[in-house]
């Protein structure tokens, strides 16, 4: 899992950036808001991505790099920490009310962040498992689709007119269209019908003689 | 004295807060040390210029690092005066001011000695 740090404090971020790295997290270090803000954006709106970030930052602060994504990524698939010695509630109403996802106040206490690591981890993976499961949605719809609509049918042959003009068998219409594959054989109500006629033919060829 | 610098430096909280990691010890203990005396001359210059956007900003990194060194007192001076630029009121700033150079004079050495 990928994790950015922002924070323009050395100490702060070396604390927190070696203790994720400790929990095998692929962690990414940057000093400022803008230099946060710009590897969010490079990280596209597919890749899960948790960035734990300063308030106080040079160039851009906290909040406004989650306000940013939000507005900007809206679908991306971010999870968004706040995490900074500013304590007041007014201060956490604003991160939170900014984009955040969570907001923590400094100094981290290890087990609280990585239980709060943890929720952001089930919420970015479930996200991930929607996003698959809708694009999986969206192509069978996509087929579906195709057989939508009015379809002129001859009432004879059952012939069907494309959008081409040309009529064609309904078997090879739907085949074209879907997933469906056709096997050819001979029905019962049909079966009957069809050993009539034969039964009356081979009469008819016994009766000319 | 001794009771003054366990008030001063956590080493039970330091050590949670680094996980044990010794080489993590030294480095942040390493880093403190030599960023702290800066952080404290740009509080000390911002009150002098009366400059409070400027004390906040010193005062509120300080408060940071302090916090992540298990430093309550330079901690508490630190939020003390970011508070006091916030608010526009420094007439009280240059006393915690020496409050915060006593309790640093104090914890340096005490982080001083983790790294010898």
């Amino acid at each position: 899992m990928k994790v950015l740090v922002a924070d323009d404090d050395r100490i702060a971020a070396t604390m927190l950036s070696k203790t994720l790295r400790q929990w095998e997290f692929d962690v990414t270090v940057v000093s400022d808001g803008a230099e946060a803000l710009r590897y969010l954006q490079t990280q596209g709106s597919k890749t899960p991505t948790l960035a734990i970030l300063d308030w106080m930052m040079p160039k851009l602060e906290g909040a406004d790099v989650c306000r940013r994504v939000r507005l900007e990524m809206p679908l991306a698939n971010m999870y968004l920490m706040l995490l900074t010695s500013l304590e007041t509630k007014g201060h956490i109403v604003a991160g939170l009310d900014a984009g955040a996802d969570d907001y923590l106040i400094k100094p981290f206490d290890p087990e609280e962040l990585r239980a709060r690591i943890n929720v952001g981890v089930r919420v970015l993976s479930l996200q991930e498992r929607l996003t698959e499961r809708v694009t999986e949605l969206q192509d069978a719809l996509a087929n579906v689709k195709q057989l939508h609509g009015l379809l002129p049918i001859c009432s004879y042959c059952k012939r069907i007119r494309g959008d081409d003009s040309y009529w064609t068998q309904v078997e090879s219409y739907i085949a074209e269209r879907s997933d469906a594959q056709f096997s050819h054989g001979i029905c019962p109500p049909c079966a009957t019908v069809l050993e009539k006629e034969i039964e009356e033919h081979r009469q008819n060829k016994h009766g000319g003689r | 004295m001794a009771g003054d610098a366990q008030a001063i430096f956590d080493l039970a909280a330091f050590d949670r807060q680094t996980g044990g990691d010794v080489s993590l010890r030294s480095e942040i203990v390493q880093m403190f040390l030599e960023d702290c005396p800066g952080r404290v001359a740009e509080i000390r210059a911002a009150i002098a210029d009366g400059d409070a956007t400027k004390l906040v900003a010193a005062a509120h990194a300080l408060k940071g690092s302090a916090a992540y060194m298990s430093a309550p007192v330079v901690r508490g001076h630190a939020g003390e005066l970011e508070r006091m630029g916030r608010d526009g009121q420094l007439g009280g700033a240059p006393a915690v001011f020496a409050a915060l150079d006593a309790a640093v004079a104090e914890l340096l050495p005490e982080l001083q000695k983790l790294i010898d």
